[in-house]
């Protein structure tokens, strides 16, 4: 066991390896220099640059060296000193809006996930066991609704909602008068009270399709003859159905982890800017419209990392449970 | 209680299904009897109702789309008791208490009935923990002592491994392990070796064999293969499209079979230094859902059709002690009233 993780995580390596080149290649796209963008938005401010500035920039970016290098330097910059460049559009290091918005993105995305799990595998199990029935139909009905629905517009529609009805406003993540509060009990409560509509609204989608999932993979185990025979030891029907079927049903959805984490984090950029999240989403789609390259490349950068450890961490938790997966070699 | 001899007795059983496409009477009045310590085979073709009998046994009809309809399964266990299995609730206690404790199963595929994720003890563990009433400790030593018991090399350290590590033949054996894990007084067999390799069927046969010796269980043993019969049964009941169509001592079968269908089956088995051709049953098994009533069913499929086959069901008739079979040709011959 310990040498697989070990070995998968070696294989991570490479990957993140790549994903750091294309998420450079993406800086380094659009037309130009990015100094000679910031030196107009500068002096369009009414700004002098002098000639050194201009130097010291192109110095400490390696903007008058290859591409390849510059990447190198980039990375070097990154691991040795955590700085990923300067955000133009901020006029701040990009390191410290990472740091004031990173933590949201994943809060927001980590509770996203278990909504969407400890939704989707109990409605998943019960719609199986009581197939064509009303709660099966119910909520097939719904989780198709919420597939089908965009993210973006089940966001826009609870927040109508809620402003003409209730007259509250539910966007953002906390209250006006908390926005710019230091953290206390009273500023958490409050972010607590904000965050179950982006939940909802990201989770939506997933949870539907994590339902459809659960409830063929729990019919599929249902029908095999192990479930007979854990009935013929005498056991409970709810014991055979939560100890045996489900617990077989549930290693195919675990492995999905992976694939809903990406889903998950795309999916928030969107929403984030409708419900106005102070999350990366937001930034990230300003940074990609004012060609801010170094913010954009990190974002991707960072987020696509964090993708790739979320799926790891789902392989290491599925070959952790499932007995049948093979991780020694001589297995 | 006329034979204190007797274990189980199905009267008149009935299991029907309720298909989208009409009814279909899997066991349409199934009755024999099973003594202590006595082995019984159920044989005949797939679909003639043989697996849905012993589903009714251990009360594993799925409702709404099955259900025992008519008859009586009385159960007379050791301790003198009588209960009428069709009585009882299939999820209530005295149900859950019987299966898996005095009546057991083991099941056709070796390769799926046992759950992948846990390992082989933690499943027998599973019922001796559940009836027994004993700690982990206690099951875990009885696991141990059970696979000893079939014939599992290195019980200690296989009691920990998953049925991925084990072949075919080794999981039917731990399945073995697992039904007789709380000395039930009767094991159903349901299709135990169809899917083994023969060298394998014959272990098993003869570990099932042997068992029986040493645990004075009663087993009814289900098949379409009347080579395992032989081995294994002292008396066999041959199924036909939810009746039982011939009883009779194996010998009987063997050397003395009446019905029709009985004869055919015998006369489908290959055996060395043949002479003749095999002579397989012409056609197949009707359709349970098209089956017009009253009348014999294998009546379109019998080389000895007469008249009044597709007019009048058989009733049953005694041939001899111990001998009943329900055809026409015997006519003449006491009725039995099934």
């Amino acid at each position: 066991m310990l040498s697989y993780v070990i070995r998968r995580c070696l294989i991570m390596i490479p990957t993140l390896v790549v994903i750091s080149m294309i998420a450079f290649g993406v800086i380094d796209l659009p037309p130009g220099d990015y100094l000679t963008s910031y030196i107009v938005q500068l002096e369009s401010q009414g700004a002098q640059v002098t000639e050194e500035q201009v130097e010291s920039l192109k110095r400490r970016y390696a903007l008058d060296q290859p591409l390849p290098l510059r990447y190198v330097n980039w990375i070097w910059r990154i691991i040795r000193y955590q700085d990923f460049g300067q955000s133009w559009n901020w006029n701040r290091p990009v390191a410290g809006l990472l740091a004031e918005r990173l933590p949201f993105t994943i809060a927001i995305s980590l509770t996203t996930l278990i909504f969407t799990y400890a939704a989707a595998i109990p409605i998943g199990i019960y719609s199986a066991v009581k197939q064509y029935s009303w709660g099966d139909y119910l909520f097939t009905t719904i989780g198709f609704l919420g597939l089908a629905i965009p993210n973006f517009l089940l966001a826009l529609v609870l927040m109508f909602i809620f402003y003409r009805y209730f007259g509250v406003s539910i966007g953002g993540l906390f209250s006006p008068e908390y926005r710019d509060a230091a953290w206390s009990f009273a500023k958490f409560w409050d972010m607590m009270s904000h965050l179950w509509v982006p939940i909802i609204v990201i989770g939506t989608a997933g949870t539907a399709g994590l339902i459809r999932t659960m409830r063929a993979v729990m019919l599929d185990e249902l029908s095999k003859d192990y479930v007979q025979t854990a009935r013929a030891k005498g056991l409970k029907e709810i014991r055979v159905i939560l100890k045996h079927a489900a617990r077989v049903a549930i290693n195919p959805i675990i492995s999905l982890v992976g694939w809903t984490l990406p889903q998950i984090i795309s999916g928030e950029a969107i929403v984030a800017v409708v419900l106005n999240l102070p999350t990366t989403g937001p930034l990230l789609l300003q940074a990609l419209l004012t060609q801010d390259m170094y913010l954009a490349g990190s974002f991707i950068f960072i987020l696509s990392a964090l993708t790739v450890i979320g799926t790891l961490l789902s392989d290491i938790l599925l070959a952790w449970i499932d007995p049948r997966i093979r991780y020694d070699k001589e297995a | 209680m006329a034979n204190k001899d007797l274990l189980l007795s199905l009267e008149d059983l009935k299991t029907h299904f309720f298909s989208e496409n009409g009814l279909v009477k899997a066991v349409d009045g199934v009755t024999f009897d099973i003594e202590r310590g006595e082995s019984v085979g159920v044989v005949g073709e797939s679909g003639c109702g043989k697996s849905v009998t012993s589903l009714s046994i251990m009360q594993l009809i799925r409702r709404p789309r099955g259900d025992i309809v008519g008859g009586k399964i009385l159960f007379n266990p050791e301790d003198g008791s009588s209960i009428d299995i069709t009585k009882l609730s299939p999820g209530g206690r005295q149900m859950r208490s019987i299966r898996g404790n005095q009546i057991s199963m083991i099941f056709q595929e070796p390769m799926t009935s046992l759950n992948p994720v846990y390992t082989i003890g933690n499943q027998i563990m599973e019922a001796v923990m559940l009836h027994q009433r004993s700690t982990k400790k206690q099951a875990k030593e009885r696991a141990v002592e059970m696979l000893t018991k079939v014939g599992i090399p290195a019980p200690l350290q296989r009691v920990d491994e998953y049925p991925h590590q084990f072949s075919g033949g080794m999981r039917q054996r731990a399945m073995i392990a697992m039904a007789l894990s709380c000395d039930p007084e009767f094991l159903i067999a349901d299709e135990p070796t169809t899917a083994l390799d023969v060298t394998i069927e014959a272990q098993i046969l003869r570990l099932m064999k042997d068992i029986q010796q040493d645990f004075g269980v009663s087993i009814m043993i289900i098949t379409h293969d009347l080579g395992v019969i032989a081995e294994m049964a002292q008396r066999v009941n041959v199924m036909y499209t939810g009746k039982i169509v011939e009883q009779a001592v194996t010998d009987d079968i063997y050397h003395n079979a009446k019905h029709p269908y009985t004869q055919g089956l015998l006369q489908s088995i290959p055996t060395i230094g043949r002479k003749q051709r095999l002579t397989p049953i012409r056609g197949s098994v009707p359709n349970l859902l098209t089956l017009p009533s009253n009348v014999c069913y294998f009546a379109p499929r019998c080389p000895h059709a007469m008249e009044i086959c597709s007019k009048q069901e058989p009733p049953l008739y005694e041939i001899d002690e111990g001998h009943t079979c329900k055809c026409w040709l015997y006519e003449g011959s006491k009725e039995v009233s099934a």
